[in-house]
C-alpha cells in the first residue's frame, strides 16, 4: 500500500516540476540509450553465438610456426587438409577455404565478384543447408571433376532474379562453364570471405599433396565431447608424428586450433571494450547530473521533508519515498533510452566500417532490453540513494525553525561540488581518450608508407586461368593491357604489380648463390615477392637507394630488392650483383637495385619485411594489379579502366578499382569509427558536465543571493561578483582537471594498443582537452555569473 | 578620512544641480517617490520625500511596519535606483549618475549596518572586516593595518579568527559595525541595528554609534525604539510612504 502511495506521490511530485522531470529523464535516456546501443554491438559481436549449428565446436586450425620464429596462425596447404582431417578423434570434419576472384560473364561488362574455393566438406563443417539444390559432394572435389558452383542468396536474387530454376543451369565464371548446383539461404555467413557471392570446390589432388604451400585457411568441427584443451594435446601429438614422418617440411610446425568466434571477432574486443567504457562514463556523468538535480531538489524541499519527519515519518519512509521518485525517473529514462538505443543502433550500423564482423546481426534484442532495464534500475537506485539519504538526515529541527531557508548545513553543497568535480574529471578522461584516438586517425592518414598515394588508382585483373593457361598468353594479355591503359587520357603513367600496398601479399622461399641451401623448410629463407612492370617504382614514386631499376624487357633475370632485404641478408656488404633463385630448377636472378621500404600492410603493419621485385615478363603471375598514376582526379579513371580491360578481353573483369588514398582511408576506417564514437561520447559527456556545472553554479548563486547582496551592499562592483561566481566554477573545474588528467593518463595506457603516432601522455592532446574543459567551465558559469551581477542588493537583503 | 570633501572628478555635474544643496549639507532629497505598478493601478511606497541631512547629523527614521523606512534607507544607500525625484549627495546629483558612478560614490562614502548583521558565515571576523576594503582596490599591506586598527578600536582582536556562528548576537553586530566603519565612510546607514539584540547589547551598539557620530560620522538609522531614537539629533517620521513630521 505504501509503495502505491509512494508511486502516486512520486508521479504527482514530478508532474509539479515538469522541467526538472524532463531534463532528468532526457539526460538519463541519453546515457542509457547510448549504453544500450553500444551494448547491442557488443552483444551481437562478442556474446551472441555465431550463426552456425552448434558453433561452440567450430575452430579455425592454423600451422603454428612460432618455434621457427614465424607466426602462430600460418595459413595451411593441401597436406594439412588431408593429414588433419584423418585425425578423427579430434575433428568430426574439416574443410579448407581460400578466396576466389571470380569474373561472371554476360551483360555489358563482366562482373567481378568475390567467392570462396573450398574443399567439399565446407558446408557440412558449418552445418549449413542450402536453400535450393545441394552443396558439394566428395565427387565434385576431385581433379578434373565437372565444375560446379553454389550461389549466395544475394547473388541469386540480384543476378538471376531469384529464379528457382537456376539450379542445374550453367554459367561462365572466369572463362569456364560451371553448373549451378545450389543456392545458400539468406543470412549464411561465409568463414573467410564474409561477402562471398559464390563457392566452388578446390578439386585438390589427394595423392602426395604439397607440404610447403600455404594458400588456405582451415576450419574444423571438433568431435562432440572433445574440449579445446584436449584437441590441443592430441594435435600436438599429431604434429610430433608428422615431424617424424616429414622432417624436411614439418620440423617445428605446430597445430593451433582457435575458436571460430574468437578468431572472427577477437580483434574487435579492445575497441569494443573501449567504446563500452567510454559510453559507461557518459552514463556515470548523466547519473551524477541527475543526482545533483535531485540533491538540489531535496535541498529545496528540506522544509517539506522536515515537516514530514516532525509528523512522524521515519527515515526509512522518507528515503523510500524519495527513492521511488528516482526510480520513476529511471523507469521513464530507461524506456526512452531503449528508443534512443533503437535509433542509435541504426546510426551505428550506418557508420560502421564496411566488413565489421557481424555488424548485420547488431540489433535491439531481449538481451539489450534487459541490459537497458538493469541499467535503469541500477542508476535509479544509485543516483537516488545519495540524495535521499542526505535529505533524510536526522537534524531536521533547524529547517523548521528557519522556515526552510538559511543555515541548514550547506544544503548538500559540498556533496554536489564533489560530484561535479568527479563529472568534470570523467569528461576530461573521455575528451583526452577521444583526442588521442583522433590524433591516431590523423597520424595514420598522414603516415609515410614509402610511396606517394596521391593521384593513383588501381584495380585487380585475373585473366581466366582456363583461357590464359601459360606464361606467353598471360604476358600478351598484360602487355596489351599496359599499353592501352597508358593511353587512357589523363593517365601519366601505367604499371603492373602482383602486389600493391594494402592489397594482400605473397611470400616464397629462396636460396642465395654461394650459400648452402636450406635442407628443411624450417630453415628456408623467406621473401615477400612482387612481379612488377619496369615503371612500377616511378608510378608509385618508390625511391631508388642503390643501383638501378629494371630496363624495359631486359632479357637477363634481374631483381630489385628493398632496403630491409639488403640489410638482413648482406649486412655491411654490397648486395648489387648478388644472385638468388626462387626455385631449385629455376634461373638465378641478379640483384640490380635497392629501393626504399614500403609499408605494404599499412602504417600499423608489422616492421618492414624482406621484399623483392621481379620483372613481370620473367614470371607473369596469374593475376595482377593495374596501377595508374593520373594527372586528373584518379576516381574519374575507374570507368575508362574497366572499358580498357574489356577491350583487351570482354571476358575479364577488373575487381576492386579504388584510389590508393581511398584504400588508405579504408584501411583506417575502423580507427576513424572508434575515434568518431569516442569523440562523440566525449562531446556528450562534456555537454552533460557543462550542464551539471551550470546547474550547480546557478543553484549556488541562488543559495548565495543574500551573500552576494551583502557583498554588493558593502561595495562589491559587478566584476567582483562575476569573478566570485566564475572563480568558484573554475576552481571546481581545476580540481576536476587535475583528477581528470590522472585518469586520462591511466586511460591512455589502456588505449595504448589502439594508438599510433601519438603517445598516451601526448602533451598537445592533454593540453588542448584541458583548455577545452576550462573554456566550457567558464561558459557554463558565465550565465549564472551574469545573473549574480544583476542581483538587487536591496531585494536580496529583504529576502532575509 | 582620505575621501572627505573630495568630489569625484569622473562625475560630470552641471552647475544648476550643484546649486541645490545648501552649504554644510551632506544629503538633499527632493520629491523622492517610489511606486510599483499593478496592472493599471500603482502602489506608492514613498511619496514626495523632501529631506536635507547635515554633515555630522544623527537621524532616526521611525514609523510603523510598511511605512517605507527601509526603502528610504536603501535609496539613500544607493542600493535602489528605481525611484523618481532628485537626490544630492555631497554636491553630486545621484539621480543623474550612471550606475557605475553611483556605485563608486556609495563605495567611497557609505557604510551599512543591518538588523541581521549579514556577516558572511564562511569567513572569519578578520576576513569579514577585510571584505569592504578588498572592493576598494586598497593594497594588501594597507588593508592589514586598517583591519588591525579596527580590531583594536573595537576590542575584538581576540576574536579575529572566529567565525560568525562562534559569536554572540551582540558580538556579531559589533563586527558588523566595525565592518561598516572600516573604510571610514562619511555616512553610516543602519537598518534596525539592535532589532535582534537584547537590551544591554543594543545599548552597547547605540553608544558606539554615538561615539562615531561625535567623531564626525553622519548616521541615519531606522528604528522602532524610542530609546534608540533618543541617541539621534533628529527624528523623521514616516507613515504610508509620507513624511508626517520632523
Amino acid at each position: 500500500m505504501s509503495l502505491l502511495q509512494d508511486l502516486r506521490f512520486a508521479v504527482r511530485s514530478l508532474m509539479k516540476s515538469p522541467v526538472f522531470g524532463a531534463v532528468a529523464v532526457f539526460t538519463l535516456a541519453l546515457g542509457i540509450g547510448a549504453n544500450a546501443a553500444i551494448f547491442s554491438v557488443l552483444n551481437a559481436v562478442l556474446i551472441k553465438p555465431l550463426p552456425y549449428a552448434d558453433p561452440g565446436r567450430l575452430v579455425m586450425v592454423w600451422q603454428d610456426l612460432r618455434a621457427r620464429g614465424g607466426p602462430a596462425t600460418e595459413w595451411t596447404g593441401p597436406s594439412q587438409q588431408f593429414d588433419w582431417k584423418a585425425e578423427t578423434d579430434v575433428f568430426e570434419n574439416l574443410a579448407s577455404v581460400r578466396g576466389w576472384n571470380a569474373s561472371l560473364a554476360g551483360g555489358d561488362l563482366p562482373e567481378s565478384v568475390l567467392g570462396e574455393q573450398t574443399t567439399y566438406e565446407y558446408f557440412d563443417v558449418l552445418g549449413a543447408q542450402p536453400a535450393l539444390g545441394r552443396t558439394f559432394r566428395g565427387a565434385d572435389d576431385v581433379p578434373n571433376a565437372p565444375r560446379v558452383a553454389v550461389l549466395s542468396h544475394a547473388l541469386w536474387t540480384r543476378r538471376f532474379g531469384g529464379d528457382p530454376s537456376v539450379v542445374g543451369r550453367t554459367t561462365v565464371i572466369n572463362g569456364e562453364s560451371h553448373e549451378i548446383i545450389g543456392v545458400m539461404p539468406e543470412g549464411f555467413r561465409p568463414v573467410v570471405v564474409t561477402n562471398a557471392a559464390l563457392w566452388r570446390p578446390q578439386r585438390m589432388r589427394p595423392v602426395n599433396p604439397s607440404r610447403n604451400t600455404a594458400v588456405n585457411r582451415t576450419v574444423g568441427r571438433l568431435r562432440r565431447g572433445v574440449s579445446l584443451d584436449a584437441a590441443r594435446v592430441r594435435l600436438a601429438a599429431l604434429a610430433a608424428r608428422l615431424e617424424q614422418a616429414h622432417p624436411e617440411s614439418d620440423t617445428k610446425k605446430g597445430i593451433n586450433p582457435v575458436p571460430l568466434q574468437e578468431q572472427q571477432v577477437g580483434a574487435m574486443k579492445p575497441a569494443l571494450f573501449v567504446l563500452q567504457a567510454a559510453v559507461a562514463f557518459v552514463l556515470v556523468i548523466a547519473c551524477v547530473n541527475i543526482a545533483n538535480l535531485l540533491l538540489a531538489r531535496a535541498s529545496a524541499r528540506i522544509r517539506e521533508i522536515a515537516i514530514r519527519r516532525a509528523l512522524g515519518a521515519g527515515r526509512r519512509r522518507i528515503v523510500s519515498q524519495l527513492l521511488t521518485e528516482s526510480l520513476v525517473l529511471a523507469a521513464a529514462g530507461g524506456g526512452l533510452g531503449a528508443l534512443i538505443a533503437v535509433w542509435g543502433v541504426s546510426a551505428l550500423k550506418a557508420v560502421a566500417p564496411e566488413g565489421t564482423p557481424r555488424i548485420e546481426e547488431v540489433g535491439v534484442d531481449w538481451r539489450v532490453l534487459a541490459f537497458a532495464a538493469a541499467l535503469a534500475l541500477a542508476t535509479g537506485v544509485i543516483f537516488g540513494l545519495v540524495p535521499a539519504m542526505h535529505a533524510s538526515r536526522d537534524e531536521f529541527a533547524p529547517a523548521l525553525k528557519q522556515g526552510g531557508r538559511g543555515q541548514t548545513g550547506d544544503g548538500g553543497g559540498r556533496l554536489r561540488r564533489g560530484l561535479i568535480v568527479a563529472e568534470l574529471a570523467l569528461a576530461l578522461v573521455l575528451l583526452a581518450g577521444g583526442g588521442l584516438l583522433l590524433r591516431t586517425f590523423l597520424a595514420l592518414g598522414r603516415a609515410d608508407l614509402g610511396f606517394n598515394p596521391d593521384h593513383v588508382v588501381a584495380g585487380f585483373v585475373l585473366p581466366p586461368p582456363a583461357v590464359y593457361k601459360d606464361n606467353p598468353h598471360r604476358l600478351a594479355f598484360y602487355d596489351a593491357l599496359l599499353s592501352r591503359a597508358a593511353a587512357i587520357p589523363g593517365v601519366a603513367s601505367a604499371a603492373l604489380s602482383s602486389v600493391i600496398p594494402l592489397g594482400g601479399d605473397s611470400d616464397t622461399s629462396f636460396d642465395i648463390e654461394g650459400r648452402p641451401p636450406a635442407t628443411r623448410s624450417a630453415d628456408a629463407l623467406i621473401v615477400w615477392y612482387r612481379v612488377v612492370s619496369a615503371n612500377y617504382f616511378a608510378t608509385m614514386e618508390i625511391p631508388l637507394r642503390r643501383g638501378r631499376l629494371f630496363a624495359d624487357r631486359e632479357a637477363d633475370p634481374s631483381l630489385v630488392i628493398n632496403e630491409t632485404m639488403a640489410k638482413r641478408h648482406w649486412p655491411g656488404e654490397d648486395p648489387l650483383g648478388r644472385r638468388i633463385r626462387f626455385d631449385r630448377d629455376g634461373p638465378w636472378f641478379s640483384i640490380v637495385g635497392v629501393v626504399a621500404d614500403v609499408q605494404v600492410r599499412g602504417a600499423r603493419g608489422d616492421a618492414h619485411e624482406v621484399e623483392a621485385y621481379m620483372p613481370y615478363w620473367h614470371n607473369p603471375e596469374p593475376g595482377v594489379n593495374i596501377v595508374l598514376k593520373t594527372a586528373i582526379d584518379p576516381a574519374a579513371l575507374a570507368e575508362p579502366l574497366r572499358r580498357v580491360v574489356k577491350e583487351v578481353d570482354p571476358g575479364v573483369a577488373v575487381a576492386g578499382v579504388s584510389t590508393m588514398n581511398g584504400m588508405i582511408a579504408d584501411s583506417i576506417v575502423d580507427t576513424r569509427f572508434q575515434a568518431t564514437l569516442v569523440a562523440a561520447f566525449a562531446g556528450l559527456a562534456l555537454v552533460l558536465a557543462a550542464t551539471g556545472l551550470y546547474g550547480v553554479t546557478s543553484y549556488a548563486v541562488a543559495q548565495r543571493t543574500s551573500e552576494i547582496g551583502i557583498r554588493l551592499a558593502l561595495g562589491a562592483a559587478e566584476p567582483h561578483v562575476f569573478r566570485l561566481v566564475v572563480g568558484d566554477a573554475l576552481r571546481l573545474a581545476t580540481i576536476g582537471l587535475m583528477a581528470g588528467l590522472g585518469g586520462a593518463i591511466a586511460a591512455g595506457r589502456v588505449l595504448e594498443k589502439l594508438l599510433f603516432g601519438v603517445t598516451e601522455t601526448d602533451p598537445l592532446t592533454l593540453g588542448l582537452t584541458s583548455a577545452l574543459l576550462m573554456l566550457v567551465a567558464f561558459l557554463a558559469s558565465y550565465v549564472p555569473a551574469r545573473r549574480a551581477m544583476r542581483i538587487d542588493p536591496m531585494e536580496a537583503l529583504r529576502i532575509e | 578620512m582620505a575621501f572627505f570633501g573630495k568630489s569625484n572628478p569622473a562625475v560630470n555635474v552641471d552647475a544648476a544641480d550643484t546649486a541645490t544643496l545648501a552649504p554644510g549639507m551632506l544629503i538633499g532629497l527632493r520629491n523622492i517617490e517610489k511606486s510599483y505598478a499593478h496592472g493599471t493601478s500603482r502602489t506608492y511606497v514613498l511619496r514626495r520625500i523632501n529631506l536635507d541631512v547635515k554633515d555630522g547629523e544623527f537621524i532616526s527614521i521611525m514609523g510603523p511596519s510598511g511605512a517605507g523606512k527601509s526603502t528610504l534607507l536603501h535609496i539613500i544607500g544607493m542600493h535602489d535606483s528605481a525611484w523618481t525625484g532628485e537626490y544630492y549627495f555631497l554636491d553630486q546629483p545621484v539621480h543623474k549618475l550612471a550606475p557605475k558612478d553611483r556605485a563608486r560614490l556609495h563605495k567611497q562614502h557609505i557604510g551599512f549596518v543591518f538588523q541581521s548583521y549579514h556577516l558572511l558565515d564562511h569567513l572569519t571576523v578578520y576576513e569579514n572586516l577585510d571584505i569592504p576594503l578588498s572592493y576598494r582596490d586598497i593594497k594588501k599591506a594597507e588593508r592589514e593595518s586598517m583591519v588591525c586598527d579596527v580590531l583594536d578600536r573595537f576590542a575584538i582582536v581576540g576574536k579575529k579568527d572566529l567565525y560568525p556562528n562562534q559569536l554572540s548576537g551582540g558580538q556579531q553586530q559589533l563586527v558588523a559595525v566595525a565592518r561598516a566603519v572600516i573604510s571610514t565612510p562619511k555616512l553610516i546607514l543602519a537598518d534596525e541595528p539592535t532589532g535582534n539584540l537584547h537590551s544591554s547589547q543594543g545599548k552597547e551598539i547605540m553608544e558606539l554609534f554615538r561615539k562615531l557620530n561625535e567623531g564626525g560620522t553622519t548616521i541615519i538609522q531606522v528604528t522602532h525604539s524610542e530609546v534608540n531614537a533618543g541617541y539621534g539629533s533628529r527624528i523623521v517620521q514616516l507613515r504610508d510612504g509620507w513624511m508626517v513630521n520632523e
